[in-house]
């Protein structure tokens, strides 16, 4: 009997070392480890410490508003693979969203292969659609290509605070729910009063025009002889030249346009 | 002794000769030039300029003086006919006959030429009325043709400048070429010093002779068919008013010159191809027996005053060629321009939020 138990125990201490060789510390294994301590871990170095407490205390206010962690994470190289897993790994394993009632929206950046990763977690899945993630990230992309990073996370708090709002009201952003909506018909009314404007001035105006048939004659063409024009001197003499040159504007964009990638609760994509 | 200095024709810097290339070289810019080209430059640079054209005047400074009192007894019923200084003919109040005024109409004011009047008064008033036609900014109180009734057939006074023109012109061109590698895109300019002479004969360009005249209206109804024209005879003028010129040929020599320069500056410049831009640099032009003939051109026209504003209309008398400019109802311009504005905003924000997925 108690070779038995040795037995289940050492059989169970094995599992159990080949289950965490193959699982988390396998993600740690790969890539760098973040200190999460706060909203905000930027352990890649992309914001100046005054940009990240001032991250620090918007990612505090909204998370504690509305009971979900907002977090914001930067990291060397997470190690390859999908970022989606990497931050899923990283919100077990600090417990994060633990006064949320487990409920967080995470944005992950890692530089290496220039990734970048947005997932709900818990309840915040109900306010951060497939839909409403892919939304957000179209709006910081261009902000982290151009690497403008403090940008795209303040474009990110402050979305993640409009979408959270907009589930406490019962409405989340989805498909029939679009985001920034209150915007499309007044937009639309503005383009098609100027167009309608432009055009219309340009059709009174080319009426008033018609109203004015005199033309001042620039020269006296009408009454040169015909075949009178003889050239009986000409010469191209080549003087000078100059030559400028500008710099070419290389493409250093290389992932703006590169798309993402959804699954039930992240996205994630390039920049 | 005498210093002889070129300077660049790039930056102005004063240019030295190299014996190593035998070129004139300038140490500013760094550009090396031929002597060949040199002396054609600096020959370009003391060339003549733009000068008056020499007009040889048929007529010699001779002339009847017209009468002080300013009135003419008409030959058909009597009656005292007043008549402007520079009438030639005019219609009788009373009896509707031309008198024609011998008196202006002859000596100096006797008109080398004329073209008679080959469109009618009611074909005039149709091209006035077809004119208007069409025309929704005119004013609502100018449609009632009113109007209409100041039309007159006048015999306006021009000067017909003829000359053998000798043309000189220099153009500054230049010829663009661009390329890039991996990190600059280059863009070479070449700049040429071209020059062009040529002879042209120019024959019969009018300029008017009335000072009333607005002169945009006369060269807008130009050109007039000079196989129309023939020597003048009093008859011609019957039924029509005429005015002898108060702007006299050689006040009219400076209109004529202009156009001449211009015209020959578009014979010439049509020549220089190949070149990204030309832009003249220099314009001579000498007229050899240039001549000047006095004529009589016919045009019907119509004089109104709409807001305190004279407004004139031409046509043409030979060829029925109709030009002015007709006043603009302000009103009728914001009101349409507000109304197709809204009507354009409407249906632009229907269609376009029904494209993009509806309310």
């Amino acid at each position: 009997m108690n070779r038995r138990k040795i037995l289940g125990a050492l059989i169970a201490l094995a599992v159990s070392f080949v289950y965490l060789q193959a699982g988390i510390p396998e993600v740690w294994a790969r890539g760098n480890v973040p200190q999460f301590d706060g909203w905000v871990q930027d352990d890649a170095g992309l914001l100046s410490s005054e940009e990240e407490e001032a991250l620090e205390r918007e990612c505090a206010r909204v998370s504690e508003l509305h009971r979900t962690g907002v977090y914001i994470v930067t990291t060397p190289d997470f190690g390859g693979g999908d970022i989606k897993n990497w931050q899923r790994q990283i919100f077990a394993e600090y417990s994060l969203g633990a006064d949320c009632s487990d409920s967080g929206i995470m944005l992950a950046v890692s530089m290496a292969e220039r990734d970048w990763g947005l997932v709900g977690f818990g309840a915040a899945q109900e306010a951060f659609t497939t839909y409403g993630r892919e939304r957000m990230g179209e709006k910081f992309l261009d902000d982290l290509s151009d690497g403008e990073f403090y940008d795209a996370f303040e474009k990110y708090v402050s979305m993640s605070e409009e979408f959270l709002t907009e589930a406490e009201k019962g409405t989340p952003y989805t498909e029939d729910h679009p985001y920034g909506e209150g915007w499309r018909i007044p937009l639309i009314i503005g383009v098609s009063f100027l167009l309608s404007f432009l055009v219309s001035l340009a059709v009174v105006l080319s009426w008033k025009k018609s109203m004015n048939t005199r033309v001042r004659r620039d020269g006296a063409m009408e009454y040169l002889r015909e075949g009178s024009f003889h050239l009986h001197d000409r010469s191209d003499r080549f003087l000078y030249h100059t030559v400028t040159r500008s710099k070419r504007e290389t493409e250093d964009h290389s992932g703006s346009g590169g798309g993402m990638s959804s699954d039930h609760s992240g996205t994630s994509g390039k920049f | 002794m005498d210093f002889v200095q070129y300077k660049c024709p790039c930056c102005g810097a004063a240019l030295k000769f190299s014996p190593k290339t035998q070129k004139l070289s300038c140490k500013s810019c760094g550009n090396q030039y031929d002597l060949e080209t040199m002396e054609g430059y600096e020959q370009e640079e003391k060339s003549p300029g733009e000068q008056d054209l020499h007009w040889e005047y048929k007529k010699a400074e001779q002339g009847a003086k017209r009468t002080e009192d300013g009135l003419y007894i008409c030959p058909s019923c009597g009656a005292e006919v007043e008549a402007d200084v520079n009438t030639v003919s005019t219609v009788c109040p009373y009896c509707d006959n031309v008198v024609v005024i011998h008196g202006t109409s002859s000596g100096e004011f006797e008109p080398d030429a004329m073209i008679p009047f080959q469109v009618k008064g009611e074909e005039a008033r149709q091209k006035m009325q077809n004119f208007c036609k069409g025309k929704h900014l005119l004013p609502k109180n100018f449609r009632d043709r009113s109007y209409l009734k100041n039309l007159r057939g006048c015999y306006v006074p021009y000067w017909l400048f003829d000359c053998k023109a000798s043309a000189d012109m220099s153009f500054n061109a230049t010829r663009i070429r661009a390329w890039s590698d991996s990190e600059y895109d280059y863009t070479e300019t070449s700049y040429y010093l071209v020059t062009r002479a040529g002879t042209m004969e120019f024959v019969h360009v009018p300029v008017d002779g009335s000072a009333e005249m607005d002169d945009d209206t006369t060269e807008s109804i130009e050109p007039f068919d000079y196989r129309g024209l023939t020597e003048f005879q009093s008859a011609y003028l019957a039924g029509y008013e005429t005015d002898k010129y108060d702007v006299d040929a050689k006040a009219a020599e400076g209109r004529a010159k202009e156009r001449l320069y211009n015209s020959a500056e578009d014979v010439l410049r049509s020549t220089v191809q190949g070149y990204h831009s030309v832009t003249v640099r220099r314009r001579h032009l000498a007229s050899q027996s240039g001549k000047v003939l006095y004529a009589l051109l016919p045009v019907w026209l119509f004089e109104t005053v709409y807001r305190g504003k004279k407004y004139q209309f031409a046509i043409n008398g030979q060829n029925g060629k109709m030009v002015g400019e007709l006043p603009v109802d302000r009103g009728a311009f914001w009101r349409y321009l507000g109304g197709f504005t809204a009507i354009g905003t409407v249906v632009c924000s229907i269609l376009g939020i029904l494209l993009s997925g509806g309310v």
